[in-house]
């Protein structure tokens, strides 16, 4: 593969930008993704919908009991989910800026929050725009800012952490999950943390602590002995030696790598305290560094990638809803993660039924399978998604002959050609192949729905 | 984990099945009550133009010698002849065949206009179209379309490419490259490398599990198992070696394919083709052999083609893009006849021979003999050819 369409499905979700990255050069090109101004307004279903729990339970309780009102709100606030799943897949699709949205569902999936148990999408979206807002600042400030979110608050159930009665699941997380990872604090250390957090429960833009279910007494976190706020214990856990590490790695696997070696991650581990955990910087660096690595295979697709890649190839109008189911069917439902430690990815992405997917979706998209249409038709009924109709084309920037052909493809879509798919590929597309003949398109498509079916298409 | 957790996918539906006495699965004699004695087809696609004139040979024709001075085969070689004709020194088992009556040979089989491209021959014969007709679906798929209603999988190819001759707007084939690989991820729990990188290797086991109709085939493959005959050490036969294990494991897939390539002999054809025809030899041979010992002869018709022969007069040391050249039938219940007239080599179009009967009427015959289906259903309105079954 052609190191910029490596590049481009590493800094984004498809090979659309491999022309700019060409153009631009890596480094101008990631210096002007995270400098880029961008905008994220509330949509207007996040505006009409509940702002709070509260507002949500008023609302539950509006309805007339006996009727089926009730059940058209609840229907209601599943098609808002949906939209909101829709809502990111467009922005991953259509953004001028892929990198950037890219780090922000790096950091959902390091912050998991799920529109199922959060259950109010504006503060889904506050979460999403927080993350947003600090994506490329520090990340210290963000990991403060996650702690203090309605919706993370929500997830890990802190409005119920009281003194006298702590609950320490966000504790747990904090330091687990978005810090420090396991075997680098003791229980002790969650125990007092959660005493940190105890009162801090909802908020109208953000969380704020009740003063008569705080935990005044004092705490020891980490070897650390005062009676901290939880942004104190946060800059206490900064200084610990694996919290740079700990996320270098993440990124990382991200980006880059499904097994990173513990030179790269000890090398960005300390970029990171160097940078004194400053993002920018930091993803300038590493992606610039890691850009220049010509060698793919190094990374399962993940099902985003895998369908924003063939519907920017193939030029496939798309329906962001259906997407947005297709992603769950593929595990990788946006915003509503199977558990708190979010996508595992690597090998998590495929099993033999997701590859079997994958295969069928890429089939109906070329040929039209009518069992799989009537599959789709009920899921476009059922969800009220409209309709959906592709009419798959190919640009060939050289159709001079086979060979030309299969080169182009070949750069674009697999990481690597061994002689056996060449030989393949040389079957599927004779030397004496004619570009000009009538159905010379059908046949180029046959080439795309035979790479994007083999292993080496589900791999980066 | 993730490994051992699909070889459990894979694993299910050989179950049930296996509790059975093994004898309810082998033997014929209950042939009437499963899949066994149902019609199959098999299809050998040889890539690249086989020379039909060099394979099925008009040795008494000089003209064959004057237009072949040096890629000519010289008639003392040549096996079992009979009325002008007669085969490849290479072929001496497909001789043994046509002496015991189970080979057809029909000649000069091709279609008008002829496409001279690998291409776009290869496209007209697997769609049964015309050569200035463009169709989106596989003759045999849209016959598969019609035909089979229950059947989990309708078609088996063992390639490393789907064949557009199978592709179906509704029935679902499968394209298998490797079956050997298979059995021995379904078989062996170690850690199997088949690369350097981790990953590819993982998606490549997946490969073979994601495919649709893997169950059935599993299951066919276990019930196949008993069975040991030793077929020739070349891939064709390890193909034809794997059909006949899941057609004797009671898979209910009617219709097989694959493929072999080396026939575009431009060069050397001499030593090229022979090695080409060889392989073709023994493979069918090994098969043969098989479907005879386990009285399958009759159900199964293995069809070998080519998209074209080979230009009449040589070029340098090979042969060009041709039009016209000879079906093989084996087993079936064919009449194990010659077909057809013999090559004319003096009148030739472009210097190539001019086709006789239309592949087409074979597909027709194919359909009508084996599954009293109508060909017109899928557009095919050649007539039949009398003398094949």
């Amino acid at each position: 593969m052609e190191i910029l369409h490596l590049n481009a499905l590493r800094f984004g979700f498809s090979t659309k930008d491999a022309s700019k990255i060409h153009s631009l050069g890596l480094s101008k090109y990631i210096s002007n993704q995270l400098h880029a101004k961008i905008d994220l307004a509330e949509p207007q279903f996040i505006k009409e919908s509940p702002k709070s729990l509260a507002d949500l339970r008023k609302l539950k309780q509006s309805a007339n009991k006996g009727n089926k009102e009730l059940e058209k709100i609840v229907k209601n606030l599943l098609k808002i989910h949906l939209e909101w799943k829709a809502f990111l897949v467009e922005r991953f699709f259509e953004t001028a800026y892929p990198l950037r949205e890219k780090i922000n569902l790096f950091f959902q999936n390091h912050f998991v929050v799920t529109l199922q148990s959060v259950n109010v999408p504006y503060w889904i979206f506050q979460h999403y725009h927080t993350i947003h807002q600090h994506a490329i600042g520090n990340y210290k400030t963000l990991v403060k800012e996650m702690v203090y979110s309605n919706a993370m608050i929500k997830y890990l159930d802190n409005q119920q952490n009281k003194k006298g009665k702590i609950n320490e699941n966000l504790a747990r997380e904090l330091l687990e999950l978005f810090t420090l990872g396991e075997g680098n604090y003791t229980e002790k250390d969650i125990k007092n943390t959660a005493m940190a957090l105890a009162g801090l429960s909802f908020g109208k833009s953000k969380g704020q602590y009740r003063a008569m279910l705080m935990d005044n007494s004092s705490k020891i976190v980490l070897g650390k002995t005062g009676n901290f706020t939880i942004d104190e214990v946060i800059d206490i856990i900064f200084e610990q030696k694996n919290t740079p590490y700990f996320l270098a790695e993440k990124v990382l696997r991200w980006f880059f790598y499904d097994n990173p070696s513990h030179e790269l991650v000890h090398q960005y581990g300390n970029l990171l305290k160097e940078k004194h955990f400053e993002l920018k910087p930091f993803f300038q660096e590493m992606f610039e560094q890691e850009g220049k690595n010509e060698k793919g295979g190094n990374q399962i697709k993940n099902p985003l990638i895998y369908f924003a890649q063939i519907h920017y190839d193939l030029h496939l109008t798309p329906n962001y809803k259906l997407i947005a189911l297709l992603l769950k069917n593929q595990s990788m439902d946006i915003y509503d993660q199977p558990n708190v430690k979010g996508w595992k990815g690597g090998q998590n992405w495929l099993t033999s039924q997701i590859y079997a997917d994958r295969n069928q979706f890429i089939d109906f998209v070329i040929d039209g399978n009518k069992q799989f249409k009537k599959i789709l038709s009920k899921k476009l009924e059922k969800f009220d998604l409209g309709t959906i109709s592709y009419n798959p084309k190919l640009k060939i920037l050289n159709p001079k002959n086979a060979e030309s052909i299969l080169y182009e493809l070949t750069q674009k879509m697999l990481f690597e050609t061994d002689e056996d798919m060449k030989q393949e590929l040389n079957q599927l597309l004779n030397y004496d192949f004619d570009p000009t003949a009538e159905n010379a398109e059908k046949s180029i498509l046959k080439v795309y729905q035979f790479l994007a079916k083999s292993p080496e298409f589900q791999i980066i | 984990m993730k490994r051992r957790k699909f070889l459990q996918i894979t694993a299910t539906g050989t179950g049930g099945i296996l509790l059975l006495p093994q004898f309810l699965w082998a033997n014929s004699f209950f042939g009437e009550l499963d899949k066994l004695s149902e019609n199959k087809l098999i299809f050998i696609q040889l890539n690249g133009g086989n020379d039909g004139l060099n394979t099925f040979i008009p040795f008494t024709d000089p003209l064959y010698y004057s237009n072949r001075p040096t890629l000519g085969i010289s008639k003392d070689k040549i096996l079992n002849t009979s009325s002008g004709m007669g085969l490849h020194p290479a072929l001496k088992d497909f001789a043994t065949i046509l002496q015991e009556g189970n080979l057809s040979v029909i000649q000069n089989v091709g279609y008008p206009n002829p496409n001279r491209s690998h291409f776009r021959s290869q496209e007209i014969w697997q769609t049964a179209s015309d050569s200035n007709q463009y169709l989106n679906y596989g003759w045999l798929g849209r016959f598969l379309d019609i035909q089979c209603k229950d059947e989990n999988l309708k078609s088996l190819n063992i390639d490393h490419i789907d064949n557009l001759a199978l592709k179906a707007a509704v029935s679902n084939g499968i394209t298998v490259k490797d079956f050997t690989k298979i059995k021995r991820y379904n078989h062996d729990d170690n850690q199997l490398k088949l690369s350097d990188n981790p990953q590819l290797d993982f998606v490549r086991k997946l490969q073979f599990t994601s495919l649709e109709g893997m169950e059935e085939i599993n299951k066919s493959l276990q019930n196949a198992e008993k069975y040991t005959e030793i077929y020739a050490n070349n891939p064709l036969a390890k193909n034809l070696e794997w059909m006949a294990k899941l057609i004797k494991g009671n898979l209910a897939s009617k219709v097989y394919y694959t493929s072999l390539n080396g026939f575009d002999t431009h060069n050397n054809q001499l030593q090229n083709h022979s090695k080409q025809l060889t392989i073709l030899n023994d493979a069918v041979f090994s098969y043969y052999k098989d479907m005879k010992a386990n009285k399958l002869l009759e159900s199964v018709t293995l069809v070998i083609f080519s998209e074209f022969g080979r230009r009449v007069n040589q070029n340098g040391t090979g042969t060009d893009h041709g039009t016209a050249g000879p079906m093989f039938i084996i087993g079936g219940n064919n009449k194990g006849k010659i077909i057809g007239k013999n090559p004319d080599l003096s009148q030739l179009d472009q210097g190539d021979l001019i086709y006789d009967i239309d592949f087409r009427s074979v597909y027709a015959t194919l359909l009508k003999n084996k599954y009293d289906f109508d060909p017109t259903l899928i557009n095919i309105k050649n007539q039949i050819i009398k003398d094949l079954f």
